[in-house]
């Protein structure tokens, strides 16, 4: 691929999104309904067939030329002997190609059903709009070459966040998740700010390339790079929705479902696991840092699938479940496991997506009803919906042969042997119990919504929603259940496509935590982990296949504690804001009673009042009397006199 | 030719007529005493002038006392006009009745 190619390649890619956002943003409310459609989806096409090429280059490039790092232009060149410029670089490798193609292919799909979704809503083109916005923003991130660009993307990908949570922003509930949503992000984004700052600090650069170069000379282990990776984890654990910045993403549901899929499933939460495998060279010399990530993926992973088994609206289930799977992931890229991870983060954009799309059907139908507890036997009036709904859930749940299974047993796999002592046993424990939780709280979801009698009137009058809303659920339905395939087999020495195609990326470093299992361990773990979803769905099955109606009475079995914590989310909210969000008011309101009124105004008027006085004193000089004044004159004229005379000279 | 010796007398002279000006300006309230007391002031310097030009043997010293006569003269016709206009106004004639500028 020439540096000429790869540029025409990254200015088109980003350059449609952006056109498209420009458009309907602009001209959308003025042209209308079709010119908006036309233009939303077009652009996310038309950057899906440059990510194809993109592909196809990355693909047709030979051996050790597959990674390019052009630059547009310089933006800023800060010169004085600094050396440092911000240059518009964008690396174009394997990476980026899966991350392109996840984004645009996904993302092309889920703006086709936006366009079913927002068929009624006067704001189409605002949210046309914001979405290819959000589709610019990720692919700027994901393209980057230098710290700043890539900060750049970060930053836009959580105010296209933001805009689209309180894309209806007259509902309260809507403004303040998206207000929360932000903030969390920034949290994420301070520590990734000083992360670049420590960077750039002791390597005087800002290009990524050069970074990853440079940085090979900290000493292993050391504080410097600990405390640089820590804070990049920090900052893809507020962007992943990871323990303890993960209370956003359930509230983030309060946006249009077309955006729960796009945003908060597929693509920007998986953004942190990106993070994490493009600086895994720094990563690789920190493995405290590295086993941190781990264990709070997998903490993350086992917390919210088990608060997914008793939340009662369908959004949050799947939203639960996202943050769930992207615990796997996270801890996939903590044990150096990248292309695992990366690999889980494909296949879960499909299924993922298909489900929160397959949800906004029912939602749809049932006219905005969310809670589960209403829903039921919609399997026989929405068929093709409950088809592709199956098919994602039998992926999430892992089981045998479909896209989840492959992904996720690869990762766990690498879980068995990565690691020191038998830190990866219980790890991998962990994770078969993930994989429990996850066909428990998947197949609670299908079978509550589909599967028994309507709850209600309005589940009897049911049916599949129109084509724009159903094809993209459908071909999504068909992908999670053969996409993985011909890509990758979760066994050493067998099928291996995606790896190797990923292997350049990660070839330079090794994580020290990383281990290829052998054969016989992999297969254990296989066969371990495959059972581990199949009790995980048959368990589901029996509590609540046939103990309709109410999914919450199964839960009431269980030792109260758990249904309590689950039920509740583990008090994170109510434990944030009295440990935060009351000290903060309480001190807010201090400040307006005591700080403001008292010490802010007393100053200010302070000095007022003792200028007025003193002037008040100085009046009294000004008697009218003319000879007061002469006396004060004389004296004046007297001592000026005296002063020359006996004392000046 | 004058006496040098005079000339500290001269100078005691215009010091004893300035301060006895002075004094009435300040204590007098009737504005045509201080008009007086004001001339006596002027006048004093005129002399001081006088005996420097004088003892100095510089012709300066009398033209700024006929220069100090002119002003003199005009600043009277000033003041004599104000004086009255107040006394037609009805108003009685005390420099310190008329403080209203004050305000």
């Amino acid at each position: 691929m020439s540096v000429n190619t790869a540029s025409t390649l990254v200015m088109l890619v980003l350059g449609f999104p952006l056109l498209g956002a420009a458009l309907n943003g602009f001209l959308g409310p003025v042209l209308g309904r079709r010119f908006v459609n036309i233009a939303g989806t077009v652009s996310i096409f038309a950057a899906f067939v440059i990510s194809c090429l993109v592909l196809a280059n990355v693909v047709g490039a030979p051996a050790g030329h597959a990674s390019i790092t052009i630059r547009l232009w310089d933006w800023i060149n800060l010169g004085g002997g600094t050396n440092l410029s911000v240059g518009m670089d964008f690396t174009l490798d394997a990476l980026s190609a899966l991350m392109l193609m996840v984004i645009t292919g996904v993302g092309f799909l889920i703006h086709v059903y936006s366009v079913g979704y927002m068929e009624h809503d006067p704001g189409f083109a605002r949210f046309f709009s914001y979405m290819n916005f959000f589709i610019f923003s990720m692919l700027t991130l994901v393209l980057a070459a230098d710290l700043v660009i890539l900060i750049i993307g970060w930053a836009l990908v959580a105010l296209s966040s933001y805009l689209l949570i309180g894309f209806w922003y007259d509902r309260p509930s809507a403004v303040l998740a998206a207000r929360k949503a932000f903030i969390t992000q920034v949290i994420g984004d301070v520590a990734l700010v000083i992360a670049a700052f420590l960077i750039v600090l002791n390597t005087h650069t800002l290009s990524l390339p050069n970074i990853f170069a440079r940085t090979q000379a900290f000493p292993a282990g050391g504080a410097l790079i600990t405390g640089i990776c820590v804070l990049l984890a920090i900052g893809a654990f507020a962007k992943s929705a990871q323990f303890p910045l993960h209370t956003w993403l359930p509230d983030a549901m309060e946006g249009p479902t077309p955006v729960s899929a796009l945003i908060h499933a597929a693509t920007m939460v998986t953004a942190g696991v990106y993070l994490i495998a493009r600086f895994h060279v720094l990563f690789n010399l920190a493995p405290v840092a590295e086993g941190l990530v781990a264990c709070v993926g997998m903490g993350t992973a086992v917390m919210a699938g088990i608060i997914a088994l008793s939340q009662i609206d369908i959004k949050r289930v799947i939203a639960y479940s996202t943050m769930s799977q992207i615990g796997l992931m996270i801890y996939a890229v903590g044990i150096g496991a990248y292309s695992a991870g990366m690999f889980h983060f494909a296949m879960h954009a499909v299924f993922k997506a298909l489900l929160f799309m397959a949800a906004g059907n029912v939602i749809h139908e049932l006219h905005d009803e969310q809670d589960i507890r209403l829903m039921g036997g919609l399997h026989a009036r929405m068929r093709w919906t409950h088809l592709a709904f199956g098919a994602g859930s039998l992926a999430l749940a892992g089981f045998f042969l479909f896209s989840g299974w492959f992904s996720k047993e690869d990762l766990l796999g690498f879980g068995t042997v990565s690691g020191p002592g038998a830190a990866p046993w219980i790890l991998y424990a962990v994770g078969a119990g993930v994989n429990v939780l996850t066909g428990l709280y998947a197949f609670r979801l299908y079978f509550t919504v589909f599967q028994g009698e309507p709850q209600t009137a309005r589940g009897f009058g049911v049916k599949d929603p129109g084509y724009a809303m159903l094809i993209p659920v459908v071909i999504l339905g068909a992908l999670s259940v053969i996409v993985a395939w011909p890509l990758q087999f979760p066994l050493p020495n067998t099928l291996h496509v995606f790896s190797d195609f990923l292997a350049p990326v990660f070839a330079g470093a090794q994580s020290p935590l990383f281990h290829d299992p052998s054969f016989g361990v992999a297969l254990v773990a296989l066969v371990i982990g495959t059972a581990a979803s199949l009790v995980g769905i048959g368990l589901a099955m029996r509590l609540w296949y046939e103990h309709r109606p109410d999914p919450q009475v199964v839960l009431s079995r269980f030792p109260r504690v758990i249904p309590l914590l689950s039920y509740n989310k583990f008090y994170f909210d109510e434990i944030y804001d009295r440990a935060l969000v009351q000290p903060v008011k309480a001190v807010a309101r201090t400040a307006r009673r005591v700080v403001e009124p008292d010490i802010m105004d007393g100053w200010v008027e302070g000095i007022g009042d003792l200028l007025r006085g003193f002037s008040f004193d100085l009046r009294t000089v000004q008697t009218g009397m003319i000879r007061d004044y002469a006396s004060i004159f004389t004296v004046f004229a007297v001592v000026l006199v005296v002063v020359w005379v006996f004392i000046a000279r | 030719m004058l006496n040098p010796n005079l000339f500290p007398y001269l100078l005691g002279l215009a010091a004893f007529l300035f301060t006895v000006g002075a004094m009435g300006v300040l204590i007098r309230r009737n504005p045509i005493v201080v008009f007086m007391s004001i001339e006596l002031m002027l006048n004093a310097a005129n002399v001081a002038l006088v005996a420097y030009g004088r003892f100095l043997n510089s012709e300066e010293g009398q033209i700024f006392a006929f220069m100090v006569i002119v002003v003199a003269a005009a600043e009277v016709v000033v003041g004599l006009a104000l004086i009255t206009q107040i006394f037609r106004l009805g108003r009685e004639l005390d420099v310190d009745d008329l403080s209203e500028m004050k305000e």
